[in-house]
């Protein structure tokens, strides 16, 4: 495998008067395949992902900078673009529907491989901080975010099958487009404050709104693999309407967490001894920071099955954030 | 180049393929003429010959009931059928997959033609009798059209249920009812036990046809109902005694007024 990749980047500021800057930015660039995306099961098998290429990021932003003795603020607009990305990976699915020459395949261990993958991201981000007095800070941030798939994938399945005539078996596309992407909430909103004693303690407050996290969602679902019966025909019950309830992407609860830090210091003579301490989360708010579909339910008849279990067997796997957490560190400085 | 996405904006797979490519090269009543009585008669072009047949029929049986199992019966169209034929199989659940009116295409090359107890079927050799078609077998052999049809059951009397052109066929009898005393009092099966069951079904001129019901049919408990009315069934053999199988329950309806 031989990749050539480049990139290229352009900026400019533009200060109105010392208080009143503009920046803009954009870039072009391509990056090879990381190696993982590259072999779809390397413990097995010599085999490259079909399809493999550069993938190219196009990336713009704009921002405006105000500055001010009391009151800072920056604005900033961005879009990126995500082109030719490739992805694989590895479980064991009930319900594919492999067609090989001899035999037919339902279930197995198996490399998904998704390609020609294409993100968009676009979204603004507001910070304002002020210095409302020489001990009192005020501090607000907001950042409102949209990332999702902008094209429906290519997926193959790579295993080994037991008809030995197939080493792959293609689905097409994977239908993806406007699901989000996962990593995160696409939307938060700080607000905090800070205050500093002469007297040299200090303590500040935030409080932190969360929303629109998504789970990622499974690509095998997205494909016709979902309604093909064993047989390569669909099922004979296969509902639109149910599909579309069951592969709705599951959007996680908003949640606001409310930190508290703090701290005092003393000189005695040449030493600075102090403390600081911060409690995080002091609401003890139970939040999903992220999760993932299983693939393993990759079919209409599979699921739908599945989702009548309480709990499901094969159910989503979330990830929560902690409960309230308590920190404090001493020091002695010299 | 830059939208709002909702939630809801994602789109679902569209069911998107092709008819299944079969050169139908038979038909049932073709595979019916080879069987000459007595033993089973293997189904070929010619003797010793590997070359493919199918034919395309239509599903009319349905096993989500319980009343059929491990049987799928087709017949030749969906409307006005010349000939049906059951196929013996050991595959279950083929509601499934092979629901009624669903046509499909079956290759019977090497497969038997023969008689379970007079009702002409398909499947393999089993010494001197049709045995079942193994699962991976059946599988290779049946190919779904993505094509359903509405199977117009044929109206015919009572009288004329001894019609072996009609059997492995959906029939439907017009005005027709469960006799005096069984009526509202028995059952379609029993309740003590899982037999098999038959239940006289007459006409208001006393001519009569068996209904007969599997016991583990999922309906087998109801009490046969009271009224007059019609019965959608698939005709069959035992032996000399004509009999009609129904799907499931909504195959009766019967809620009109007694003729006694």
């Amino acid at each position: 495998m031989d990749f050539t990749t480049y990139g290229i980047k352009a900026g400019f500021t533009y200060k109105l008067s010392g208080r009143h800057l503009f920046e803009a930015n954009g870039t072009y660039y391509t990056d090879p395949p990381s190696l993982r995306n590259s072999f779809s099961n390397s413990r097995e098998n010599n085999a490259t992902v079909i399809g493999l290429t550069e993938e190219k990021t196009i990336q713009v932003d704009g921002s405006y900078i105000y500055r001010s003795p009391i009151v800072k603020l920056k604005l900033t607009g961005y879009y990126t673009l995500m082109q030719d990305a490739s992805n694989i990976s590895f479980f064991y699915a009930d319900g594919i529907s492999v067609q090989g020459a001899d035999q037919v395949q339902t279930n197995g261990f198996i490399q998904e491989v998704l390609t020609d993958i294409d993100t968009k991201s676009l979204g603004a981000e507001l910070g304002i901080q002020a210095q409302l007095t020489p001990t009192l800070k005020l501090k607000a941030a907001a950042a409102y975010g949209q990332n999702t798939y902008d094209n429906n994938p290519q997926l193959y399945i790579a295993s080994n099958f037991r008809d030995k005539s197939i080493e792959t078996f293609s689905y097409g596309y994977s239908y993806l487009k406007d699901y989000k992407v996962a990593g995160g909430p696409q939307q938060a909103y700080q607000m905090g404050f800070e205050y500093r004693d002469p007297e040299f303690w200090w303590f500040g407050v935030t409080a932190n709104y969360f929303s629109n996290a998504y789970i990622n969602v499974s690509p095998l679902a997205r494909t016709k693999n979902f309604y093909l019966d064993s047989d390569g025909m669909p099922f004979t019950n296969y509902d639109p309407e149910i599909a579309r309830a069951l592969l709705k992407q599951e959007k996680f609860d908003d949640y606001i967490l409310v930190n508290l830090v703090g701290g005092k210091s003393w000189k005695i003579r040449d030493y600075y001894v102090g403390f600081f301490a911060s409690v995080n989360n002091i609401l003890d708010k139970t939040y999903k920071t992220g999760g993932y579909e299983q693939g393993r339910n990759a079919n209409f008849k599979t699921m739908s099955k599945d989702i009548q279990y309480d709990p499901r067997v094969f159910g989503p796997k979330y990830w929560y954030g902690y409960g309230t957490t308590y920190y404090m560190n001493f020091y002695i400085r010299f | 180049m830059a939208s709002c996405v909702h939630d809801d904006d994602f789109s679902v797979p569209q069911i998107n393929l092709e008819e299944p490519s079969v050169n139908v090269n038979t038909s049932i009543v073709s595979v019916k003429k080879m069987y000459r009585g007595y033993e089973p008669v293997k189904v070929e072009t010619g003797p010793d010959s590997k070359e493919p047949m199918y034919i395309e029929a239509y599903v009319v049986s349905s096993d989500e009931s319980g009343n059929y199992y491990k049987t799928l019966i087709v017949q030749d169209s969906p409307e006005n059928p010349i000939a049906g034929v059951s196929i013996s199989t050991d595959v279950t659940d083929l509601y499934t997959k092979y629901s009624p009116g669903r046509k499909i295409y079956f290759r019977v090359d090497g497969l038997y033609i023969g008689q379970y107890a007079g009702l002409p079927t398909l499947g393999i050799q089993n010494g001197n009798e049709i045995g079942r078609i193994g699962r991976e077998d059946f599988e290779s052999r049946i190919k779904r059209s993505l094509e359903t049809f509405e199977i117009v059951p044929t109206v015919i009397s009572v009288a004329e249920a001894t019609n072996k052109d009609r059997l492995n066929t959906l029939i439907k009898f017009e005005d027709v009812q469960f006799p005096d005393g069984m009526a509202g009092v028995e059952h379609f099966g029993n309740l003590n036990n899982n037999y098999g069951v038959n239940r006289i079904v007459e006409d208001c001129n006393k001519n009569t046809v068996l209904l007969r019901t599997n016991g583990y049919a999922d309906f087998k408990n109801l009490a046969l109902p009271e009224g007059n009315g019609s019965l959608i069934a698939i005709l069959s053999i035992f032996n000399s005694d004509f009999q009609v199988f129904i799907r499931d329950i909504s195959d009766v309806q019967m809620t009109g007024e007694r003729c006694d």
